[in-house]
Formats: structure tokens, C-alpha cells, sequence
């Protein structure tokens, strides 16, 4: 039986191309990475076998936790080594088509799309920040500095018993919406001060505190797409904002473009 | 040292690469590849989530002690729902 192609993403056609995926394993750690080319732009895939890789397999597979890992990683590992040498245009984990004519067919579709596309990703990074915030720190900072807190506080104390409790429940809230006032601002204004360094950004899911696991809670998480020659600005400025206390930043980089390939796959 | 140096080999959280992974890149719908139904991060083992990973072929080298690991099984436990 025929094999199934594993895509992993497309890049511009170049006469150097062989190299960059000289003896690479594929996914399923036997047969090696390859190169389809169809004119302007290629195909870089694996092919892997049907009984492996069919649909319900591989739909098998996906509930496998540690498959999943090691595979995803594999996925990961593969654009990022490709995305530090060429422009590439990163693929969903588990493309996989059923022969070489379907991806030649879908090529024929798209190219036209992916070529401008591999234009505008060329000569770029996407590069992610985090910024994490010393919650605890900060409640203590509003509870002893913020005026309207303050103020609030003294006038609780003169209250009755029953009613005390009330308030100190409304003056939480208040703590609370003042500190997520102070972390959106610290947030937009650093992002702000970084929009000119960058073609583009996308938002990431802000992670919660166990999933981080970290003690600090997490008020930024964007990726950037930022032009070569404009890293090292960037950074810089990341770097500079990072004198003040209370805030934690995570800076990781240069990864595969994959916020920034939305909707560019869709057959119609 | 450019910043460049300075953070370029930074360790990511594998909880990045699944995420980037599994809902990110070009999705390509239609009859001509095979239809994978989407993928859940529920479904993985929370362990696995959190464990910093450093990029290129050093993960292989990657251990997270025991202790760590049931520490985050715990966590994760309370946050995935």
C-alpha cells in the first residue's frame, strides 16, 4: 500500500534546498524528511505508512498523552530548525494527505496565496512575550498606598459589626479591580511601546497561575512578528521596561510564524 | 552580548509548543487531506504540560525529578476542568 505524506510546512524554492533537510528522520523516525517541489514554492513532508497514519489511527493516537508530546515536539523541532534557515509556512500538527497528487492538487490552489504569504513572512521573527505580575506584592502596595482605599478602610472601621463585613467584602472588590487596572495598564503600555518594532501581533491564551506554575500571575502573552533587522530594538526594549519591580518577563524566540499563517489554509 | 544572545536560547514551556502546535499553523480543510478531528489539550496528561523544555535536541537531556512532577500533576489537576 502506498504511503501517506506528513506535511509539515512550505518554503520558497531555492537551488541550496537539499541541505536543509539532509538526513533528517521524519515523524515516525524511520523514513526521512524530503522535499517536494512544485515550481516556486516546496513541500517539505515525510512520508509515513497508511497503517499508521490513516485517520483512525492517528485520531487513536491523539488521545495518547506522551504521544502527543513527543510527536508535537518532533513538529515543533522540525519548522523551528527550518524557520532558523528559510522562510517556511508552518502546518498544523497531523496534515496528512493521502498521496502525492492531493498535496500537488491543494499546492495548485493555494499558491498563489502562500507565495505572497512566504513575501510577507520573509525576512521575519516571531518572537513571544510574557509578562507576569507580583499579585501578592501589589495587593500589599494598594492596601497601604492607594488613597481611595485607604480612606475607605478608616471609614469601615467606624461601621457597625454587620455592616463592616459588607463593606470590607465591596473594598475586595474594589483592591481587586484596582490591581487588574494597574496590570492592564503596565501591560498595554509596554505593548504599546513595542507596536513599532513590530509588522504584526497576535494574542496567546493568558495561562493561568497552575498551568504557568509559578506564583505570579500572568498579565501579558503575545506573540510579535518582527523584522530581522528590528529584533535587537525590541529586545532592547523589553530589556529597558524591565527595571521596575512587581513584574516578571518572559521573552522566547525566534519561533516558526505560527501565529501569523491564520486562516491561509482554507480549500474552498 | 546582543539581547539577541541574551535571549534567543531561552528554555519555552512545552505547554508554548503544544499550544502553537496543535491550534496554531495553517489549517487545511477539505477532501484532500485526512480529517483530523480537532485536537484537545484536555485530553493530554497535565504533566506534561508545564515542563520547560530547552528547544533543538537538548530536550533529550531533559529530567524533571519525581517530586516535580507530582507537584504539577496536582496542580494541574485543579486547573484543568
Amino acid at each position: 500500500m502506498s504511503d501517506l505524506l506528513y506535511l509539515y510546512g512550505i518554503i520558497q524554492s531555492q537551488p541550496s534546498d537539499s541541505e536543509l533537510i539532509a538526513d533528517q528522520k521524519g515523524i515516525d523516525e524511520r523514513k526521512n524528511l524530503k522535499l517536494i517541489p512544485f515550481g516556486s514554492i516546496s513541500a517539505v513532508v515525510c512520508p509515513v505508512d497508511r497503517e499508521e497514519y490513516g485517520e483512525e489511527e492517528v485520531e487513536e493516537k491523539l488521545k495518547q498523552p506522551e504521544w502527543v508530546k513527543e510527536k508535537a515536539f518532533h513538529h515543533h523541532e522540525t519548522l523551528l530548525s527550518l524557520s532558523g534557515r528559510t522562510t517556511l509556512i508552518p502546518m498544523k500538527f497531523c496534515t496528512l494527505f493521502k498521496d502525492e497528487q492531493n498535496l500537488e492538487e491543494l499546492i495548485g490552489k493555494k499558491r498563489s496565496e502562500w507565495e505572497s504569504l512566504l513575501n510577507r513572512l520573509a525576512g521575519k521573527e516571531e518572537w513571544n512575550l510574557k509578562i507576569y505580575s507580583h499579585t501578592a506584592k501589589m495587593r500589599e502596595d494598594v492596601e497601604s498606598w492607594n488613597e481611595t482605599v485607604r480612606l475607605k478602610k478608616r471609614e469601615i472601621e467606624g461601621m457597625s459589626k454587620g455592616k463592616q463585613y459588607i463593606y470590607r467584602k465591596k473594598l475586595e472588590k474594589t483592591i481587586d479591580d484596582e490591581i487588574l487596572r494597574h496590570q492592564n495598564h503596565f501591560a498595554s503600555t509596554l505593548h504599546e511601546s513595542l507596536l513599532p518594532f513590530a509588522q504584526d501581533n497576535a494574542d496567546k491564551k493568558i495561562w493561568q497561575k497552575d498551568v504557568t506554575g509559578r506564583n505570579e500571575e500572568m498579565c501579558l502573552n503575545k506573540a510579535y512578528l518582527i523584522d530581522t533587522n528590528q529584533v535587537e530594538d525590541f529586545l532592547a526594549t523589553v530589556d529597558r521596561s524591565q527595571t521596575e519591580d512587581g513584574w516578571t518577563f518572559e521573552v522566547t524566540g525566534p519561533w516558526p510564524a505560527y501565529h501569523f499563517v491564520d486562516k491561509a489554509g482554507v480549500v474552498r | 552580548m546582543s539581547y539577541r544572545e541574551q535571549y534567543e536560547n531561552n528554555d519555552v514551556a512545552l505547554i508554548d509548543i503544544l499550544d502553537a502546535v496543535l491550534e496554531k499553523g495553517v489549517v487545511i480543510c477539505g477532501d484532500l487531506v485526512i480529517s483530523i478531528a480537532g485536537i484537545d489539550l484536555v485530553y493530554l496528561d497535565v504533566r506534561i504540560l508545564i515542563s520547560a523544555v530547552e528547544t533543538l535536541m537538548q530536550h533529550k537531556q531533559e529530567a524533571v525529578s519525581s517530586d516535580r512532577m507530582d507537584q504539577e500533576k496536582e496542580a494541574m489537576s485543579r486547573v484543568i476542568r
